[in-house]
């Protein structure tokens, strides 16, 4: 009697079915989206505004009012667009550097309610200090000992910046800056692989942190950013379309102030109607009034308010900007200043 | 098929399955696609407002831009100081700006920072043949005594030909150390190599605006 043949035993079976089953699953979870998306984008147009361009509205106005409220501050501030790929040095509403950056890992952004409110659309977050910033290890007296005569010594010079660091802000969000290696040959192979190493574990942070972002950028770019970065940098993040960013205690947008402006020359009131014009006092031929003529009118020091109409010095002009004239060669300084003085 | 090949195949099927779960749940939830459906009057009303607000936002955006004709822009991550003249760049220059690092006097519980400052500032002042006066840190910096005396605190070459006052001390200057241009090595100043600065000198004028960013 020969055995009959079992290749596999039923719990054998049952586990490669289940696997198969979530790989199709998995599968539609990852292609499912996009081509639901495609397939939105491709419908025809409706004439009449969808909820689409409502929410898209809504996102714009978010958007403006944050940077508004930044660029009305007269600071720089980083505009950090996760759809676009983009850092953007902004200053006032006007970009004044773009970074590209190579890749984009981010870890706690959620899908977009059409109910969400404005902070998670564009938030706010303040910078508190950059990985290994020089500022934190203040010249020690060893250092200053061995002295520093020409300033092109080692030791007046900064560390080297790094190509990789952490950004830590006042909110629960981690920002890691990667400098990747975008060179051809063994070097950018080798970069390239470590890249990916760093991309497959994902953006640092702790666990309290509700946002976690790595940029990925060339090296160089890596240090210029890590040079350009102080304490108390605002930084906006936008979210790609259809994403929210999670509450991470975003700032609301601070209140726009008004615009720097020298003050106008104060103008001349309105003389009343009932009295066209004003006879002088009476002088004296040695140019004095009378004293009782003097009170009348309010002279200065007499404490009494001048006549409706008489026009009074107008207040000094602002110290900047002024005349465009150069000054004599600067007077020598106060010592008492020197504490806080010029720098070089 | 034997038995060992199929269980070696479900063990493969089974890694590639996780590497794809693991993908998927690091790129995080997908975006919502953008809803068609039409919006009822209310949300046209709220869209049409929505627009005419941020059109108002965009124009007081629009606003703060700077009108200078001449204006000055610092990059302290390059270390480049660009000339603006009615908004073209026509000058393009390598400067030095603050190397970011402290320095703590112990005896009087002193600390200095040495950053640039960033944000909008103006030329207030200029002076041809500045003379420095060495404050306390840089006694301290390189380890000697601060001077009682003020004539030993004049440094009148360190400056260079030409400074421009930015407020609080900050200058845009020249400097002995030409071979540190580019770097991040100053104590806040911005400093410029002598052709740049002359041409940058002779075209900047009191109130012009400087942004450093």
């Amino acid at each position: 009697m020969t055995p009959r043949p079992v290749l596999l035993r039923p719990f054998e079976g049952a586990a490669i079915l289940a696997l198969a089953l979530l790989a199709c699953a998995a599968a539609c979870a990852a292609f499912g989206a996009p081509r639901a998306a495609a397939g939105a984008a491709s419908s025809p147009a409706a004439a009449r505004p969808t909820r689409g361009d409502l929410e898209a509205a809504r996102r714009r106005a978010a958007v403006i009012e944050s940077e508004l409220a930044l660029a009305s501050t007269r600071k720089p501030y980083l505009v950090l667009d996760l759809g676009a790929r983009a850092l953007r040095y902004r200053m006032m509403g006007l970009t004044v550097r773009e970074v590209p950056l190579l890749d984009v890992d981010v870890e706690g952004l959620q899908t977009a309610e059409l109910a969400s409110g404005a902070p998670l659309i564009a938030g706010i977050f303040t910078l508190k200090e950059k990985e290994g910033d020089p500022r934190l290890t203040p010249l020690s007296p060893e250092q200053v000992e061995e002295g520093a005569d020409d300033e092109n010594t080692a030791n007046a010079l900064p560390p080297e910046p790094p190509r990789e660091f952490t950004l830590a802000f006042k909110q629960p969000i981690a920002v890691e800056i990667v400098g990747r290696e975008t060179r051809s040959g063994v070097q950018g192979m080798w970069g390239r692989m470590i890249g990916a190493l760093r991309r497959w574990h994902g953006p640092g942070g702790g666990e309290e942190t509700r946002l976690r972002i790595a940029l990925h950028l060339d090296p160089e770019i890596a240090a210029e950013v890590y040079r350009s970065l102080i304490p108390d940098l605002r930084l906006l993040v936008l979210p790609p379309d259809g994403m929210q960013l999670p509450a991470a205690g975003q700032e609301a947008p601070p209140k726009p102030r008004a615009a720097r402006k020298t003050p106008p020359p104060r103008e001349k009131e309105p003389e009343p109607k009932e009295v066209p014009f004003k006879i002088p006092p009476p002088e004296d031929v040695n140019g004095q009034r009378p004293a009782d003529e003097t009170q009348e009118t309010g002279e200065p020091g007499s404490g009494e308010p001048g006549p409706a109409g008489e026009e009074t010095a107008p207040p000094a002009p602002s110290p900047a900007p002024t005349p465009p004239s150069d000054p004599p060669p600067p007077p020598e300084r106060r010592p008492g200043r020197t504490d806080r003085g010029p720098s070089t | 098929m034997r038995r060992r090949e199929v269980i070696v195949a479900a063990v493969a099927l089974a890694a590639v399955l996780a590497l794809v779960l693991f993908f998927l749940q690091h790129r995080g939830p997908a975006p919502a696609a953008a809803d068609a459906r039409p919006l009822d009057a209310a949300g046209q009303k709220e869209l049409r407002s929505l627009q005419a607000r941020t059109d108002g936002l965009e124009r007081r955006l629009a606003g703060l831009k700077p009108k200078a004709a001449i204006y000055v822009v610092i990059d302290t991550g390059r270390n480049r100081l660009s000339l603006y003249e009615n908004g073209a760049e026509t000058l393009k220059a390598v400067c030095s700006t603050g190397s970011g690092r402290a320095l703590v006097d112990p005896e009087r519980k002193r600390r200095w920072v040495f950053d640039t400052p960033r944000g909008e500032f103006f030329i207030r002042a200029k002076h041809p043949d500045p003379v420095w006066i060495k404050p306390d840190w840089a006694f301290l910096e390189v380890g000697e005594a601060i001077p009682r005396r003020l004539a030993e605190r004049l440094a009148p070459t360190e400056l260079g030909a030409y400074a421009m006052d930015l407020g609080d001390g900050y200058l845009i200057h020249g400097t002995l150390y030409k071979r540190a241009l580019g770097l991040s090595v100053t104590h806040g100043c911005v400093r410029l190599g002598d052709d740049d600065l002359d041409q940058i000198y002779h075209k900047v004028r009191i109130g012009t605006p400087v942004y450093i960013y």
